[in-house]
């Protein structure tokens, strides 16, 4: 689940907690709004063979996995940082990847057209949906611990399969290019997809309607993100600009535009008060934004081209997809308090 | 009186369904919707078609799918397995799999084909690539990929192919093109073992990168392990 808890305000820290297994630490000062200055503290756990263009964190907060281009998936413990197990299986890139509701399965998008479907405590591959005609780039499990997945592909479509019954359930048309990401609202009514056409669509989770209920235009470059926050009123999109757009859900306003970045945001997340977003881009900056007022509370410079991001719900750490093919944990040193308790759905 | 009479009308009829059910006289049905699309653009196409039950009996007539509404088969059988055929001369004919899940509500299911143009000197790439980075031999479970071109090529047994094959990188040309005639080797040979005639394929290696998917060069293009394209194309019908 794409939860965030906005570091610069200041909340608890585990890196203290973290076994000692990175290959790398650095400290690099960030910028924070209102002048709080935070020295953010990255360090390397491991790395893909390749390109890390995916990161999710589960429910508990006890794991996250990333997937790559070098076609593999790993899963990690938290907050040790430590590699659990690599998943194979997959004839082409990770495009995407998310956790079930339950943590008990993680679903994965791949360029070799299929979606699959893991045992996250085994490891074992359970299901391979096939069906997309082209590449699979977004895919989403619903969150109310159903069997129903969401994906999005080169082919125009969104899919959404029930992977228990091994079907496609419906397939969702009107983008006219490709489709980028999807994303469930929490509460389980919409699902919204974005697109190389420069729209977003929101659709209706009620299994006969097909018909997109509202078509967001604003963007000038293709869509590559979406995310409900928690509370399903607000819906932020990112683009290949470095452009960060939110809308008020459910009716479809653009309440804000935020020229966020120099590069494409290839990944963002909703921070659990619902008022503050994490951007994560290929101008090698991690940034968080006031989505009320726009404002930018937080900067840190990865060095890197940061490809995809999230983080644990309680705020500890950001966990980083590099191009590189790093994967590394950010955690704002200056605030350390121990572990703190976990935050709730 | 009018509504105590109805009351009992409708219980009858449902403890006859639940009875009818339990003696499995009302055949639960799936239907099947779509749309068959051309593989190269991805856009929807009209095209013919069957579909056939698992003895080979073919359900109903040759259909015909529209760009706007797709297909729709109707009546399918939970638990059974039917092939789509695609019946019509402008494309290569092609057999798709249709697994009907045990169910025992009425289930509507999504499905989309694709269909490729019979013509010769059409170019297909094959995606995802079958060869890792700088490897002449096919990739573990790449073979699960060519089946499909394989299936293609027992189903239509006049076609004749090339098999081209691109660097990954540029450099010596006797390197390279050595490179590239290994790979086109290695998928005419898989594809031979399947039990097409090794008449039927031409490899034909290159000496310089794919001029229309070069490796990527921009900012923030993905990807450090750009595997050279591989390209199967028609020249024969």
């Amino acid at each position: 689940m794409k939860r965030i808890f906005l570091l610069a305000a200041g909340l608890a820290v585990a890196f203290a907690a973290m076994t000692p297994v990175s290959v790398a630490q650095t400290t690099s000062s960030a910028k924070a709004g209102g002048g709080q200055g935070k020295a953010l503290t990255s360090k390397t756990i491991g790395s893909h063979a390749d390109e890390v263009i995916g990161v999710f964190v589960n429910d508990a907060n006890s794991q996250f996995a990333t997937c790559s281009i070098d076609e593999t998936i790993k899963l990690w413990s938290l907050p040790d940082g430590k590699e659990l197990r690599t998943l194979t299986g997959h004839i082409g890139q990770v495009n995407n990847i998310s956790y079930s509701g339950d943590d008990k399965y993680l679903a994965s998008a791949s360029s070799d057209r299929t979606v699959r479907i893991w045992n996250t405590e085994t490891g074992a591959q359970e299901a391979v949906l096939k069906g997309h005609t082209a590449e699979v780039i977004g895919v989403y499990f619903s969150q109310d611990n159903s069997s129903v997945v969401a994906s999005t592909s080169f082919d125009k479509t969104i899919k959404l399969w029930d992977w228990k019954l091994g079907v496609e359930l419906k397939t969702l048309r009107g983008h006219s290019m490709q489709t980028n990401n999807v994303a469930y609202s929490y509460d389980g009514r919409l699902l919204a997809s974005c697109s190389d056409d420069r729209t977003i669509k929101i659709w209706s989770t009620d299994a006969p309607v097909r018909e997109a209920l509202m078509t967001l235009e604003g963007h000038a470059a293709p869509v590559l993100t979406v995310l409900f926050s928690f509370d399903s009123k607000l819906l932020a999109s990112s683009d290949q600009d470095g452009v960060i757009k939110i809308w008020s859900m459910p009716t479809g306003d653009l309440i804000r535009t935020i020229n966020a970045h120099t590069g494409m945001i290839q990944d963002l997340s909703f921070a659990e008060d619902n008022k503050t977003i994490i951007s994560g881009s290929i101008d090698g900056t991690v940034k968080s934004w006031n989505v009320e007022s726009g404002e930018n509370t937080m900067t840190h410079a990865a060095g890197v081209e940061v490809w995809s991001l999230d983080v644990t719900s309680n705020g500890n750490i950001i966990m980083l997809g590099c191009a590189d093919g790093t994967v590394r944990l950010l955690s704002d040193s200056g605030n350390e308090r121990g572990r703190a308790p976990k935050g709730g759905k | 009186m009018k509504a105590l009479k109805a009351t009992i009308a409708v219980a009858m009829l449902f403890m006859g369904t639940i009875w009818a059910n339990a003696q499995g006289t009302i055949n639960t049905v799936v239907t099947v919707a779509g749309h068959i699309v051309n593989a190269a653009s991805l856009e929807p196409v009209e095209c013919s078609y069957g579909v056939y039950d698992a003895s080979g009996r073919k359900v109903g007539q040759t259909r015909r799918a529209t760009i706007s509404n797709g297909y729709l088969v109707t009546g399918l059988q939970p638990g059974e397995r039917y092939t789509l055929r695609i019946e019509d001369p402008r494309f290569f004919k092609q057999d798709y799999t249709i697994e009907i899940p045990k169910t025992s509500k009425y289930l509507e299911v999504s499905k989309d084909f694709t269909v490729r143009m019979m013509e010769a000197g059409r170019k297909f790439m094959l995606s995802p690539n079958p060869f890792d980075l700088k490897k002449s031999n096919l990739k573990v479970g790449a073979e699960e990929l060519l089946e499909e071109v394989v299936r293609i090529l027992a189903l239509n047994p006049n076609v004749k192919v090339d098999v081209v094959c691109y660097p990954d990188a540029d450099g010596l040309p006797a390197d390279v093109t050595k490179q590239t005639q290994e790979r086109g080797n290695a998928l005419r040979d898989f594809m031979v073992k399947q039990g097409v005639s090794a008449q039927r394929i031409t490899v034909k290696p290159t000496s310089t990168t794919d001029p229309l998917n070069p490796p990527p060069l921009r900012k923030g293009a993905k990807g450090k392990r750009y595997v050279g394209p591989v390209y199967v194309v028609v020249t024969q019908i």
